[in-house]
């Protein structure tokens, strides 16, 4: 079994006879990088904060299943109806069928890349950056989902639903919304208890003129999970991005977008929200270019970290040179629960541009004690009051979520891991 | 005339303080070896076990390589063509003895050592090159048991302190430039404040680079012992020249318990011309330890100099309930680089820390502010305030804020903001509706701008910076 | 005082300002009255030189001499002055140095000397009770953190001090209560003389009942629609501008 960084391993994990000579080249490109750069360290800027030295002997080998079945029945157990169109991968490989629906077009990567390699041509790979873990994931990749939505599409939400399943999966998406399409899409990864997997997940979202997409991204792994992923996203003129990221558990959870506005008049807009307990690390790390004039960023992540827990914010926002009018605003909350726990957040301009306006604002604290005192002095015992107050630090950006029954399950599940979370339940309502 | 051109246009002038005194120097030989620095120290008569704590620093120094991380565009430094060593030759006993050129030089900068002696009440250390030429005021001083003097002096005189605290806040393992330094400083200024004393003025130096290819390696020693007070003043100013100059120096201050030290710095070394040819490399090391309970350490500082300055006042707050500052007004203007900011490091309980950081940004500048904040396990109730703020006049320059921010502790509470903006238009227009000249409008926004940095210079200070920021302040009112 | 012929401007291509006429004699108070997104607000703006208009046609004379040409500092040196519909934000200028430096920069112009620092605090002291203003304000940084009836005072005490010969008020009444708009016009009346004219720009009656104009001009799709004395007023309060628009804009 090849470790993660054999150059051996890579090498022949990533060739496919069948792939065309691009993704060929594609994936030569990406391993050899990788092979060079090892596995990033503290030097490596954006993983000053995250160490992943344990990862060195961990298997590249994708984990097999013969039929993902059972998986998909546990998570359409855990994740109950929702209200969406459920769309299941197991270690990164569609299972069941999918259903066609005017303006809507699903199919497995693989497929994509036997039947039409040229409609992925210039886009996979090409959106998401290739270094470190999404190289990996480039070199190794062997399946995914191609989701295609045109202005006629009118249905439910999307769901893709990632189950991990073994030791290693490399999930791989494609988004491409057409001029004028909107789209709502949720994608949950999860794993399967009492295993230590490593999924490396790439995702690609490409939004064309004037469209639109609610993207909501829920990292829910297991004790011993370690989710890698990177998000890359291509807007054209007067498209509206808007992507919210969940974290609650998982050994270490890490998340990369990478947001570039590439035509006039765009929007975008990143919220997170992390609850990280024991000894969870989550990491979000956020880069915005205005690379184009009159758009507009806002970006709000808020967090919880508890016991020895570490949570890392990173987020960058650049503004190239020539642009107009843009308006970049970010901000970082977090919440320190416990004596032992650690947070780093780095907000980051690098403006080029003179016609702007934007901010950035970070705060680190605990619970504020003025308001912990006016909740004991209405009655409400200490525990309850700090659990209220913890609980109302992140909630508006879980309100935000535009799926109903995602939100309350989201809802649900942060209150099963506060302390009395279970008690104030009522207050969600 | 447009506003973004009269804004070029009134940020196009020259640099009036580039003039270059001809006297004759005393220079050690280019180049950079263990017998340079024996050559250095020898010249000022050190003891041995000063000359080993430089060798030490240069055997790290030839194992270590420049810093990568800053956001700027160095060219390569040729560490074999600097000279590291220059002095006037004659060596003047008394202000009376000071080479009147010299005198006149300082004249032109705008710090008439008698006069400003006198009349301002401040003691200046001016230091030329790499000597001390002229202290003023000491016997006032020493009478007090207030030690100002030269850093040559302060290792004759008085070498238990200087060992005692050499290298214990900036050691020369620290980064490449605090080895460099620690090799090679030539001189600088030394200050010891005794228990309880409250300095009765302000304690200034003026550092400036005139020799050609002679790099500037100051080390500045300031200890504040239990319940004293000092201010002290730092200017700095180059002639102009075509080669890229270096300054690498270290400063370090010590605060013990109930102490406060608070340390100004205008630096108007010399940014290159408008093209970027030229101008001072000024790679600083400055970092303030509050050793003791409640100590205080304020960095103030107006950086309008330098092609390209890399500098981090810094403060260890380890002694329980201290406090750090730092107040900064930059300029990044032609084709100047700064990266800059501070690290607030708390160690002990209640310690606080403000950080107000003020960056104008016009022609090709390009600006960084670069800040840590971190507060460890034990540092209870720690507070931190940030706020940095980036004006940018013209569509070329850039601004960059980077803070690092790491929080080890729950009762802790950290508070970061950050705005970059543009003069707005609107307010042009209300000032030039009021009379006022597109300039004077400028001038007085930018003014605006700065203000809560300005208020923080001691009033000798504070006209010097207005001046080199171009804007009159009001006081002159009310 | 002010001759405003066939004046036409446009902003972003788009024609605003459609053939204006007006003649302001020396000490006379003018009104101009309209709907909104009738070019009241470009004619203040224009006058006072403001970037982003095109003049495409006309000329506008004061004081015997022809403004456009003018840089917005070099009119208000010549004694026009705009008191803002919405007063800008100078953090960290106070008002006093901000006053300062423009009284000064005005008196230089007509060639008097600077006033020192007593002579103009007593001046300011003077005329900020004019408008009520506490020397809290006056010492604060301009309009930072003012009310909006701060603001408007603050304007007409800058009026004051700077003693125009031209007072543009643009929609000064805007977001102030009875007693604020009591207090303005107070300090707008006594400041009215034989020679200072003033253009008072406004949507509504109101402050007409406070500041009694000399001539009403109701302005419509950029050209003066009608001429008329102080009732002319009373009349759009009652009627709205529907007769002018041919539909109903109160």
């Amino acid at each position: 079994m090849s470790a993660f960084l054999d150059s051996q391993g890579l090498a022949t994990l990533g060739t496919r006879e069948s792939d065309p000579a691009w993704l060929t080249a594609l994936r030569q490109e990406a391993s050899a990088g990788v092979v060079e750069s090892g596995l990033p360290t503290g030097k490596t800027e954006a993983w000053r904060y995250t160490s992943v030295r344990a990862l060195g002997n961990q298997s590249v080998a994708a984990a097999k299943t013969t039929s993902g079945n059972e998986a998909v029945a546990w998570a359409t157990e855990l994740l109950g109806d929702d209200g969406t169109l459920k769309l299941f991968l197991v270690n990164g490989v569609p299972v069941g069928d999918f259903a066609s629906v005017a303006g809507l077009s699903v199919s497995s990567l693989a497929d994509t890349l036997k039947d039409a390699p040229d409609t992925l041509q210039g886009r996979l790979g090409k959106i998401a950056h290739s270094e470190f873990f999404a190289g990996i994931n480039s070199a190794l990749f062997e399946d995914g989902l191609v989701l295609r939505v045109n202005a006629k599409y009118q249905g439910l939400p999307i769901h893709i639903v990632h189950v991990a399943d073994g030791n290693a999966s490399y999930p791989r998406l494609l988004v491409e919304v057409e001029p004028n399409g909107n789209i709502s899409i949720v994608e949950t990864y999860l794993s399967k208890p009492g295993q230590d997997d490593v999924c490396t997940a790439v995702t690609e979202v490409h939004l064309a003129d004037g469209a639109r997409l609610e993207h909501l991204r829920v990292m829910e792994g297991g004790d011993g999970s370690t989710h890698l992923g990177t998000l890359g996203v291509l807007q054209d003129r007067n498209s509206t991005y808007t992507s919210r990221s969940v974290a609650m558990g998982g050994k270490l959870s890490r998340l990369e977008i990478e947001a570039r506005m590439a035509g006039p008049g765009a929007e975008c807009n990143l919220d997170g929200m992390y609850h990280a307990i024991g000894s969870e690390h989550v990491a979000h790390h956020t880069l915005i270019t205005h690379a184009d004039s009159h758009g507009a960023s806002t970006e709000e992540y808020r967090g919880l970290i508890d016991d020895r827990a570490h949570a890392v914010f990173d987020g960058i926002i650049i503004v190239d040179q020539g642009t107009k009018g843009t308006s970049a605003h970010q901000q970082n909350h977090n919440l320190l629960l416990s004596d032992t726990a650690t947070v780093n957040t780095k907000p980051h301009l690098e403006i080029d541009s003179d016609d702007l306006s934007a901010s950035h604002g970070a705060t680190v604290g605990s619970v504020n004690p003025d308001h912990l005192f006016f909740l004991r002095a209405r009655g409400i015992d200490e525990n309850h009051a700090r659990s209220i107050l913890t609980f109302s630090f992140v909630r508006s950006i879980l309100d935000r979520i535009e799926v109903e029954a995602v939100k309350e399950r989201l809802i649900a599940r942060l209150l099963s891991r506060l302390p009395y979370g279970d008690d104030i339940a009522e207050l969600a309502k | 005339m447009s506003s973004t051109e009269q804004i070029q246009d009134r940020l196009s002038q020259d640099y009036d303080a580039g003039f270059v005194t001809d006297i004759e120097q005393d220079f050690a030989p280019p180049g950079l070896s263990e017998d340079i620095i024996r050559f250095i120290s020898a010249k000022k008569s050190e003891p041995e076990w000063l000359l080993e704590y430089r060798l030490k620093a240069y055997r790290l120094w030839t194992t270590m390589t420049e810093p990568k991380w800053a956001k700027v565009n160095v060219a390569p430094v040729d560490y074999q063509s600097i000279s590291y060593y220059a002095a006037p030759k004659e060596g003047p006993k008394s202000l009376d003895e000071v080479d009147p050129e010299i005198l006149e030089t300082f004249e032109k900068l705008g710090i008439p050592l008698h006069e400003r002696a006198a009349l301002a009440g401040v003691a200046v250390d001016a230091v030329f090159d790499s000597v001390s030429v002229a202290t003023t005021f000491k016997g006032k001083l020493s009478e007090m048991g207030v030690i100002f003097c030269s850093f040559s002096e302060a290792v004759e005189e008085h070498p238990e302190l200087v060992k005692k605290y050499l290298g214990s806040v900036v050691p020369s393992t620290d980064n490449f430039y605090a080895a460099l330094n620690a090799a090679v400083f030539t001189d600088g200024s030394f200050v010891y404040i005794p228990k309880g004393v409250r300095c009765p003025m302000e304690l200034s130096t003026y550092f400036r680079i005139n020799a050609a290819n002679t790099g500037q390696f100051e080390r500045t020693l300031i200890i504040a012992d239990e319940g004293s007070h000092v201010s002290y003043l730092e200017g700095c100013t180059a002639p102009m020249r075509d080669e890229n100059q270096l300054h690498a120096a270290v400063v370090e201050l010590v605060a013990h318990k109930d102490a406060e030290i608070k340390y100004s710095t205008v630096q108007n070394w010399y940014p290159g011309n408008k093209d970027g040819v030229g101008g001072i490399y000024n790679f600083v090391t400055k970092r303030g330890l509050c050793e003791g309970d409640r100590a205080k350490i304020s960095w103030t500082q107006v950086e309008t100099g330098s092609s390209i300055t890399w500098k981090y006042p810094s403060c260890i707050l380890k002694g329980d309930h201290s406090v750090g500052e730092f107040f900064s007004v930059a300029i990044s203007n032609n084709y100047q680089q700064a990266d800059t900011g501070t690290k607030m490091i708390h160690l002990g309980k209640g310690t606080r820390s403000t950080i107000v950081s003020k960056g104008i940004t016009a022609g090709h500048g390009q600006q960084t502010y670069r800040g840590q904040v971190r507060i460890g396990k034990n540092a209870e109730n720690a507070r931190n305030y940030t706020q940095c703020d980036s004006l940018l006049l013209g569509d070329r320059c850039g601004a960059h804020t980077i803070p690092y921010v790491e929080v080890k502790n729950r009762s802790s509470t950290l508070e970061h903001e950050a705005t970059t903006s543009k003069i707005g238009e609107d307010q042009l227009f209300y000032c030039r509706q009021r009379g006022l000249s597109e300039e004077d409008a400028v001038n007085l926004i930018v003014n605006g701008f700065c203000k809560e940095v300005l208020k923080e210079l001691p009033m000798e200070f504070a006209v010097e910076a207005q001046k080199l920021l171009e804007v009159s302040l009001e006081g002159a009112v009310g | 005082m002010l001759s405003i012929k066939n004046l036409h401007a446009t902003a972003d291509g788009k024609s605003i300002l459609k053939g204006i006429n007006l003649e302001v004699p020396a000490g006379e108070v003018h009104a101009i009255m309209g709907p909104n997104g009738s070019g009241k607000s470009t004619l203040s703006h224009v006058l006072a030189g403001r970037d982003g208009y095109e003049i495409t046609e006309g000329e506008v004379i004061f004081d015997g001499e022809s403004l456009l040409e003018k840089k917005p500092e070099d009119r208000a040196r010549a004694g026009v002055f705009l008191a803002f519909q919405y007063p800008v934000e100078l953090p960290g200028v106070s008002n006093v140095y901000f006053l300062k430096a423009a009284l000064n920069a005005v008196r230089k112009s007509r060639g008097e000397d600077p006033l020192d620092a007593m002579d103009f605090m007593k001046l300011a002291r003077e005329k900020a009770k004019l408008v009520e203003l506490d020397d809290g304000l006056v010492k604060r940084a301009v309009n930072a953190g003012f009310s909006g009836g701060e603001k408007k005072r603050n304007e007409i005490f800058q009026m004051a001090m700077l003693e125009p010969k031209l007072a543009i008020l643009d929609e000064t009444d805007s977001g102030l209560d009875i007693d604020a708009l009591a207090t303005v016009s107070k300090g707008v009346n006594a400041l009215r003389d034989e020679a200072r004219s003033m253009l008072i720009i406004t949507h509504y009656q109101r402050l007409l009942d406070y500041i009694e104009p000399d001539v009403v001009h109701v302005l419509v799709n950029g050209q003066i629609a009608r001429t008329g004395d102080k009732d002319l007023a009373k009349e759009l309060e009652a009627n709205g501008y529907a007769e002018f628009t041919g539909r109903a804009v109160s």
